[in-house]
This record gives structure tokens, C-alpha cells and sequence, in this order.
């Protein structure tokens, strides 16, 4: 489960950016969403780490 | 200047990922094989451009016969066939209940079909002849986008469209939670689109990965030889195929247990099993 966090970690600023490029396209804004959706997109992803590991470690707890 | 860099980086990023999967070799399959021999075919053709959603028909083919064949004619005492799928399913069912208690029974048959197809699919590539649907990112795409859909779903169905809404903000009860809610609603957002993206990418990269290592070794056991001029190779690639089953299972089981734990995210908080999360 673990080897996920990496992934998860790069799609974040991945999505964040495709997102951007997108609507700053449609809007003619460039590179402003672009750049502030990729960090958000980091931070998305950090949280979700935290959200897993998380539930990990309940499930664990209550193996034990 | 540095922000030309990274667009500068990110629009070589996808053409040299395109060129590397190209560079990449897997086994040739009977489809492959048969491309070449009956070349301009239309029929051979098409089964040719459409071979990872052939063997993926295939696997769902034969998932499909198991069931038929193990429910027709089932028993209280059952037989060693019946046994072998009744200690798979409920496998299955202890899988999703550990992460999401007694709610998660009605989950058991989404997650438990993914996660025989998935395994099938990645283990159907060992077999000589055969390839892994889910060495292509088209496949694993529509997997999680599978996934990413039942589970926005799942969450409108649980929570109501109001309740969906809350959880996207974050489930604000107070004046500092509301002053989140510019914040927390693009992170919710952002965050369910990272979900199958990284889902996609993860499986495909590993079977890919698994699959052309063992492509490289056989390469290499029939280079070893190749001075004898045999018609067979040192089966170097051996060690690697018994990798392959255990990465192959573990990514299914990885892929299984992360769309139960993202159709737990969805649930209701105070439903949670175990002790409620924040998000």
C-alpha cells in the first residue's frame, strides 16, 4: 500500500496542471491557474496521503 | 523564467512518456503473431488494433463461465470447486468489511469483481501467447473512471446531494470551517481527480514494467545461445515470472483496497468503522 503514496504524491501537481492549462485556456489567463491548481494539486495530494495512512493505521489498530 | 522552464519541461514530458512506452518491448501474443502472418487481413487487422480490449473480453469471459459453472449446481456440502470460490468470495468479503464494517457488504460485489478482474487480467500476461490488458493505460484508465464514477455515486446516494456538497467543503460548522470553504472546496475537487489518475497510473506502469522486464530477460536468455544457433533460449526470464504473480496480485489487492478506502472517505463520517475521520 505504501508504494501508492509516491503516485498519489506526483498525480496531484499532474491533475493540478492539466486542470490549469485548461481553464486558463478557455479564459485566456495564463499561467496563473495553471500554476496555482498545480500547488493546490500538492497539497490535494498530501492530504490524501494523510487520509490513507490514516485509515491505515484504524484498521491496524483495531487488528491488534 | 523558472515557471518557462517547467511548461517548457511539461510539454516534452508527454511525448518523451510516449516514446519510452514505445521503446518498451512485452512478449509477443498469438494476435501479434498472427498479425504477422496474415498481414492486410481486415479482420486480423482489427483484432490486432484491438487486442488488449479482446483479452480483456476474454478474461471477462472466462470470470463469467467460472460463476455460471460454480452456482449452477450448488450444494450444501459443497465440492472442492464450489469450496475453492466460497473462500475466494468470502476472502473478498473480509477484505472490504475490515475497512468498512457492516455497511461494506454492498460493496463486496463491485470491489470483488474488480478485484478478480484485475488480477485475471494481470496474470493472464504470464501465459505464453497471452497479454495483460492492463500493460495499457486505456485499460487501467477506464478502470479507475470506472472507479472514480461509482464512487461519486456512491457519495451522492449516502450523503443526499446536500450532504455530497458539505463533504466537498468540507463539512463546515462553524465560522472558521466556513472561512475554509473557498480553500477546502478546489482541494475536495482537485483531490477526487488525483483519485483515478493515480489508480490508472500506478497498475499500468507496474504490469508494463513486470512485462517487459520478462520480455527483456527472454531476449536475453535466447541472445545467451544464440552462438548454438537453437531454436530455444536459457529461460532466464523464469525467476521474474514468479515476481510477476506476486506483483500482479498485490497490485490488484493495492487497487481493490484503495476503492474501498476511497468509498469510505465518501461515507458518511459518524458511519465510519473504527474511529471517525476528519477530512
Amino acid at each position: 500500500m505504501v508504494t501508492t503514496i509516491p503516485m498519489i504524491l506526483a498525480a496531484g501537481p499532474l491533475v493540478g496542471y492539466w486542470l490549469g492549462q485548461w481553464v486558463d485556456g478557455r479564459f485566456g489567463i495564463k499561467p496563473w491557474l495553471t500554476t496555482v491548481l498545480a500547488l493546490l494539486g500538492l497539497v490535494a495530494s498530501v492530504k490524501q496521503v494523510v487520509h490513507i495512512i490514516r485509515q491505515l493505521i484504524n484498521e491496524e489498530a483495531e487488528e491488534d | 523564467m523558472s515557471l518557462e522552464v517547467v511548461r517548457h519541461a511539461a510539454s516534452h514530458a508527454t511525448p518523451h512518456a510516449q516514446k519510452a512506452q514505445e521503446g518498451l518491448k512485452e512478449l509477443a501474443n498469438w494476435v501479434t503473431l498472427l498479425s504477422e502472418k496474415a498481414h492486410g487481413t481486415p479482420w486480423v487487422d482489427f483484432l490486432h488494433h484491438w487486442e488488449n480490449v479482446f483479452f480483456a473480453w476474454l478474461v471477462a469471459l472466462g470470470l463469467v463461465m467460472v460463476g455460471l459453472v460454480g452456482t449452477c449446481k450448488r450444494k450444501d456440502i459443497p465440492g472442492p470447486f464450489q469450496n475453492l470460490l466460497e473462500t475466494v468470495v468470502e476472502a473478498l468479503e473480509h477484505l472490504v468489511m475490515d475497512i468498512l464494517g457492516e455497511r461494506g457488504k454492498k460493496f463486496v460485489p463491485f470491489i470483488g469483481t474488480l478485484f478478480l478482474y484485475i488480477l485475471c487480467q494481470n496474470l493472464i500476461g504470464i501465459v505464453p501467447g497471452m497479454k495483460s490488458p492492463t500493460s495499457s493505460l486505456n485499460t487501467t484508465a477506464a478502470l479507475a473512471v470506472t472507479v472514480f464514477l461509482y464512487v461519486q455515486w456512491t457519495g451522492l446516494r449516502e450523503n443526499g446531494i446536500w450532504g455530497y456538497i458539505d463533504h466537498l467543503m468540507g463539512s463546515p460548522r462553524d465560522l472558521v470551517g466556513w472561512l475554509m470553504v473557498p480553500m477546502n472546496l478546489p482541494l475536495h475537487i482537485l483531490e477526487e481527480f488525483i483519485k483515478p489518475v493515480s489508480l490508472s497510473l500506478r497498475l499500468f506502469g507496474n504490469i508494463l514494467g513486470e512485462d517487459s522486464l520478462i520480455a527483456a530477460f527472454v531476449g536475453l536468455g535466447i541472445a545467451a545461445l544464440s552462438f548454438a544457433h537453437l531454436p530455444f533460449g536459457i529461460p532466464l526470464q523464469f525467476p521474474f515470472l514468479l515476481l510477476a504473480l506476486l506483483t500482479g496480485t498485490i497490485q490488484a489487492v493495492v487497487f481493490s483496497l484503495l476503492t474501498t478506502i476511497y468509498i469510505s472517505l465518501m461515507l458518511p463520517h459518524e458511519e465510519h468503522h473504527g474511529e471517525p475521520l476528519t477530512h
